[in-house]
């Protein structure tokens, strides 16, 4: 019986759960910018969600740490693929009648799978730009039936979803030798397992990065390294979550994250960070607030 | 009484000192007649951070006689350092651009070889090793021209006299044909050789030089080796004095001819 009730408070009090995005540079999305020919790009890259507004009397904890790979690959000069595979370190501690219990789990999240195809570019001298949509597909490669004392985890703490989302969305970049300005919109569409459905998922994001360094670009130098300073928008919208006795009144909503961040790019690596700081929240119910989250990552290419 | 001794050493240094100026590097480096490809930059559009060039980079040294690239980030230009002895395919640098995600600008480069006029004189060519070029300049084709009658006469005169000549523009490919050469400088380093017989020594091959400079003031290498007699002329106009040159070298005792 207090076992059931646990549960039941879970998935009631369940709270916002979005895809972490790891294709990007920009930071926290992706960008249009070429890959070439038979080029491979690795991305790797370390995230840790923290959520602790919690406006139940549940005094919820969430702790996430991801750590996605990415793998690019340039088809032609114009398709590019991805391969995203995620690692997942999930807690949620919360205080029940039995007491302040935790409840984790770890392991291989869901792959996703992208294809993005430049249709228009426009280049001159030191600039380009370029629009590009992208069609993708998540599998349900993570584990999506754990369980641990207290019985199954709710579906928002296991490492997969159990089904099988497509996605779809447009990229722009606009990249000159001084700066780069980014922005994408998104949408995932949530398909149904193990009798839950996650809210469909709707992404907006901006990116402005100017280089800080070299302050000045000289004629005699050759490719030198270049520091940006970054920010960026995301602005996430996600509709309710469906269980078996259909909404779940405390799921989705809408959240404003602004991220600052840094990036130092050579011709062969990258390495950047920057920290996601939710500016609005506008979650429905008693759905569990977002403090920030991190981002800390490289890219190579070979 | 004249000290033997000091005679002796005294020749001795003589000898030392003409035989030491005889093989002193001459007055200007001399060079061998060349042919060839040099100076090549490419161009290219849309390449806006460090991260975009290793690919176009490694594109660019795919292409066949590319041994190395050197690109610089705020001009867009690729310059290509080529492999020796190895004739690079200049049609597939556009290609390598754009399979690098980027679009091309120009292909500069500087051709060094001989002319050549083709089908009865219509227009004219440089052969740069095993490469061919049309040569022609922007300003005439709008005047249904290959060439601007100044460029055409100078050109010509060079063609008649086999000059060795540096010819500096921006490359135009067509289906079928030739690459165009969009000309922007000419430099008509001539070169010849003579063949003299009857040198003995270094100083033989320094009082030829000599002879050879005084005859042709243009004359910027007279590059001479006694021991197999060949003597390779370079001048910094479009011609040698070369039968006013054999005659002077005769006149000085030598035997001078002509290499074809």
């Amino acid at each position: 019986m207090m076992k059931r009730t646990i549960t039941i408070v879970i998935v009631v009090l369940s709270f916002s759960l979005f895809s972490f995005e790891a294709l990007a540079g920009p930071i926290t999305f992706n960008t249009a910018l070429p890959v070439h020919e038979g080029e491979v790009i690795v991305r790797g890259q370390g995230k840790l969600r923290y959520s602790t507004d919690d406006p139940s009397p549940m005094n919820r904890e969430l702790t996430v740490w991801a750590a996605p790979t990415v793998l690019v690959y340039g088809a032609t000069e114009k398709l590019t693929l991805f391969g995203v595979i995620p690692y997942l370190d999930k807690e949620l501690e919360l205080d029940t009648p039995m007491g302040r219990i935790s409840r984790s789990d770890n392991g291989l999240g869901d792959a996703t799978f992208l294809a993005r195809y430049t249709i228009r570019q426009w280049d001159r001298p030191g600039e380009t730009l370029r629009l590009a949509p992208f069609l993708g597909l998540q599998v349900p490669t993570g584990d999506d039936d754990e369980s641990d004392s207290l019985g199954r985890l709710p579906q928002p703490l296991q490492l997969g979803s159990g089904s099988w989302d497509p996605v779809a969305g447009t990229i722009f970049t606009w990249q000159t030798l001084n700066w780069e300005f980014d922005t994408a919109i998104s949408y995932k569409l949530n398909t149904e397992a193990n009798d839950f459905e996650l809210g469909d998922e709707a992404e907006f994001d901006l990116s402005y990065q100017y280089r800080l360094w070299p302050w000045k670009l000289e004629q005699e130098e050759g490719v030198p390294g270049f520091l940006y300073g970054v920010l960026e928008s995301n602005v996430i919208w996600q509709d309710r979550h469906e269980g078996p006795g259909g909404d779940i009144s405390d799921s989705g909503g809408t959240t404003w994250f602004l991220a600052p961040g840094i990036q130092y790019v050579t011709k062969r690596w990258v390495i950047e960070a920057a920290v996601q700081l939710p500016v609005l929240q506008d979650l429905n119910g008693d759905a569990l607030e977002n403090d920030f989250i991190a981002t800390a990552g490289f890219r190579i290419n070979f | 009484m004249k000290n033997p001794i000091f005679k002796t050493v005294g020749g001795v240094c003589a000898f030392l000192i003409v035989t030491l100026q005889a093989n002193a590097a001459p007055e200007h480096a001399s060079q061998k007649a060349k042919q060839g490809l040099s100076d090549i930059t490419v161009s290219v559009k849309g390449v806006g951070c460090p991260f975009c060039v290793y690919g176009l980079e490694k594109k660019l040294k795919e292409v066949k006689g590319v041994e190395d690239v050197q690109f610089n980030l705020k001009t867009g230009v690729a310059k290509l350092v080529l492999e020796e002895d190895v004739v690079p395919s200049l049609q597939h640098i556009p290609g390598a651009v754009k399979n690098a995600g980027f679009t091309m600008g120009e292909i500069h480069l500087t051709a060094t070889g001989v002319l050549e006029k083709k089908q009865d004189d219509d227009f004219l060519t440089i052969r740069s090793a095993d490469q061919t070029f049309i040569l022609f300049e922007e300003k005439a084709e709008q005047k249904g021209k290959f060439l601007t009658d100044k460029t055409r006469r100078k050109l010509s005169k060079l063609e008649e006299e086999e000059a060795s000549v540096s010819i500096s523009g921006s490359i135009h490919f067509h289906p079928e044909k030739p690459p165009g050469l969009n000309i922007t400088k000419v430099v008509h380093e001539r070169s010849r050789s003579v063949t003299v017989k009857g040198m003995a020594c270094e100083k033989c091959a320094e009082r030829v030089s000599t002879i050879i400079r005084r005859t042709d003031s243009n004359v910027t290498a007279a590059n001479v080796d006694c021991r197999t007699g060949q003597v390779q002329i370079e001048s910094r106009q479009g011609w040698i004095e070369t039968e006013k040159i054999r005659q002077a070298i005769e006149q000085a005792g030598f035997e001078a001819s002509l290499a074809e």
